[in-house]
């Protein structure tokens, strides 16, 4: 399955993806898919430099599906930490098919 | 209401400072995250799912509509508009900037609120019953003791670095309001054979993954002796209790271990060593303290029975609100007045920026100026002149805070959940909203009487469900949400922990599973039977067969 690696920022503490160009971004769509597992190993090794450099909290690999062309978490509580709390649909930063 | 002195101000001035740096040393790196961690969390600081949450303390749940009005500000300037009110008497902000957090905490500190304390393994908040000083059945107003108990504790050296956290909680009236048996101490309030009033003292009580009912230590305690018969408590607990394994830390699992005999012998000799020392408590100290409790100056009323009655008999809605959520005064002429943060279909204990402000508002005009808050993450009005009743009800009403609910089956008390909680396995918000739209119907509820539901989204047990009279726990099933009943908890002057029912069920199967239990009760109670008086009187297996049967045939 394909994966993201998923992290909190530093200073505002919200929800990231690791994206192109080694950048940080909130909405998941924005974030780079990885497939090969080289991929996965070599990126989540940056992810962890850039922990330890401040810029993310607790960057880990999430698995991702993208059955109807939107990437979503395979698990629900990462779900809920990509698109917001379920409850409060008013406060998604990047709710699905905005 | 208590003030700060030059004391107070500059503690909690130096503190907020102190974590202004801890901060700039974070962002800067020059602390990692675990270095950094225990640091924000005894300031109050964890990182949830989405973001930064601030959970900021409300002693004892008394607040001034001074206070209540900078929640507001804070909830519009640096978060998402909205606040959470929570099972310890504490307001949560779910969005905040780490780099904000020192500018948010001084604007707390105008208006003397903290969230020193509020998280760590320290004693936290201390938390007392909505009506104190209020209430017609309480000996003496217990927020005296909690104020002394509060200054006693905060950065207090010794206790900074317990084995884990320790939550006490102090009631005055005999009727508990406040869940003392299930904090690591509870203190009850009562006379002895002279009819001096003391301290009944609790201790190893506690929710979580192993609850426990707090057993009584000590009969009666005085109370000028009670700061150090807490410290003996404290001591022994400090020095016994484990470190070693974070889920065996708690008091409750030692003095257990050990029995409650053991742990009051080794705390008998600690408290003999230092009771009559510096922790005694002066006269003119408790005098002092006294003195900012005391009861406003009340117009000398009549209680308005014959008005309210004939309003009573030409509005049903207002006599429904009236008879649940309105509570008695010890003052003629005066009301509790309790406002529902439960209205159908929305988040218990969620509260916007504007509804604070306009709380602020109608406690100036209504009560004094004063607010409360409750473990079951309500808010309470507490001296409301009887004839303005109807007039606040009319206010309350526009604002969504009227909902007559307060002790009915919907008044739920619900943690977070997996919608914003990182420890948490299952959302519990949208199931307390299923239940809520479920049992819409106002006159069916009043009918049903009095019933807690307790739901939490993981075993830590932050919305109670051990002791709701049905307790709802979410699980994970292989990646699926799961919800666990149990029946007959309380968490009132005869606490219990609720048995299991049976298999956990599905979220969509749990509105329908808590009407099959509310039909067996209906059937089976006598006159003026609680749900769970029927609950202790029949045991278990009706209401199971009820559920189960329905789902078999189903």
């Amino acid at each position: 399955m394909p994966q993201m690696i998923i992290a909190n920022r530093l200073d505002d503490g919200l929800t990231v993806f690791l994206a192109d160009g080694r950048s940080w971004v909130e909405n998941i769509d924005d974030g780079v898919l990885i497939e090969a597992e080289a991929d996965k190993d070599r990126l989540l090794s940056q992810a962890k430099t850039d922990e330890q450099n401040c810029r993310v909290i607790d960057p880990y690999l999430i698995d991702v599906t993208s059955d109807d062309g939107r990437l979503r978490p395979a698990v629900y509580r990462e779900e809920i930490r990509a698109f917001g709390p379920s409850v409060r649909t008013d406060l998604l930063a990047a709710a699905p098919g905005e | 209401m208590y003030r700060y002195d030059e004391f107070d101000h500059k503690l909690v001035a130096d503190r907020i400072a102190q974590f202004r740096r801890q901060v700039a040393l974070r962002l800067s790196g020059e602390l990692n995250e675990d270095q950094f961690k225990p640091l924000r969390l005894m300031n109050g600081l964890y990182l949830q799912l989405h973001a930064y949450m601030l959970r900021v303390n409300i002693p004892y749940g008394t607040l001034s509509s001074k206070q209540v009005r900078k929640f507001a500000h804070i909830a519009r300037t640096y978060d998402r508009n909205f606040g959470h009110f929570t099972t310890r008497q504490n307001i949560q902000y779910n969005w905040v900037k780490l780099e904000d957090t020192a500018d948010i905490l001084a604007e707390l500190a105008e208006v003397e609120v903290t969230a020193i304390q509020s998280s760590g393994n320290c004693v936290r908040n201390i938390t007392s019953d909505q009506y104190a000083g209020r209430a017609k059945d309480e000996l003496a107003d217990p927020r005296l003791y909690c104020e002394l108990l509060r200054q006693y504790s905060v950065l207090h050296p010794e206790f900074s670095y317990l084995p884990r956290k320790f939550k006490i909680a102090v009631t005055g009236s005999p009727n508990d309001r406040a869940a003392v048996a299930v904090h690591d101490i509870g203190l009850r309030m009562h006379a002895n054979d002279a009819g001096k009033v003391g301290f009944e003292v609790l201790v190893g009580g506690g929710l979580g993954r192993t609850p426990y009912i707090g057993h009584t230590i000590r009969d009666w305690v005085a109370p000028e002796h009670i700061l150090s018969y807490v410290e003996a408590i404290l001591r022994v607990y400090n020095m016994h209790g484990r470190r070693d394994n974070i889920h065996k830390a708690r008091i409750k699992i030692i003095v257990n271990q050990m029995g409650i005999d053991r742990y009051r012998e080794l705390v008998d000799a600690e408290w003999e060593r230092i009771r009559d020392g510096a922790l005694q408590i002066p006269r003119a100290e408790i005098d002092r303290i006294e003195a900012y409790f005391a009861p406003p100056e009340y117009e000398t009323l009549d209680d308005a029975t014959a008005t309210l009655d004939v309003l009573r008999r030409s509005n049903a809605d207002f006599d429904r609100w009236l008879s649940g959520n309105v509570a008695e005064h010890k003052v003629p002429g005066y009301a509790i007045v309790n406002l529902s943060l439960k209205p159908p279909g929305k988040a218990p204990g969620d509260i916007t920026a504007e509804q604070m402000d306009a709380v602020a508002d109608l406690a100036d005009r209504y009560s004094l100026g004063e607010i409360r808050v409750n473990h079951r993450q309500n808010l309470v009005f507490v001296d409301v002149k009887q004839s303005e009743l109807h007039e606040l009800w009319q206010a309350l009403g526009a604002l969504e805070l009227a909902t007559p609910n307060i002790g009915a089956l919907t008044d739920m008390i619900c943690c977070p959940g997996l919608d914003f909680c990182a420890l948490a396995n299952a959302r519990s918000i949208p199931v307390a909203q299923d239940i809520s739209r479920h049992f819409v119907d106002v006159d069916r509820l009043a009918a049903i009487g009095n019933f807690t539901i307790n739901i939490s989204g993981c075993m830590n047990a932050c919305g109670h469900h051990h002791v709701g009279h049905i307790g709802i726990l979410g699980v994970d099933k292989r990646g699926k949400e799961f919800f666990q009943l149990t029946l007959g908890g309380s968490s009132d002057e005869n606490a219990s922990l609720g048995d299991r029912l049976g298999p956990a069920l599905p979220q969509a199967d749990v509105p329908a599973a808590i009407e099959s239990i509310v039909e067996a009760y209906l059937d089976l109670r006598t006159e003026g039977e609680r749900f769970l008086d029927t609950y202790r009187r029949v045991g278990m297996a009706p209401f199971k067969e009820a559920v189960y049967a329905v789902k078999k045939a189903a």
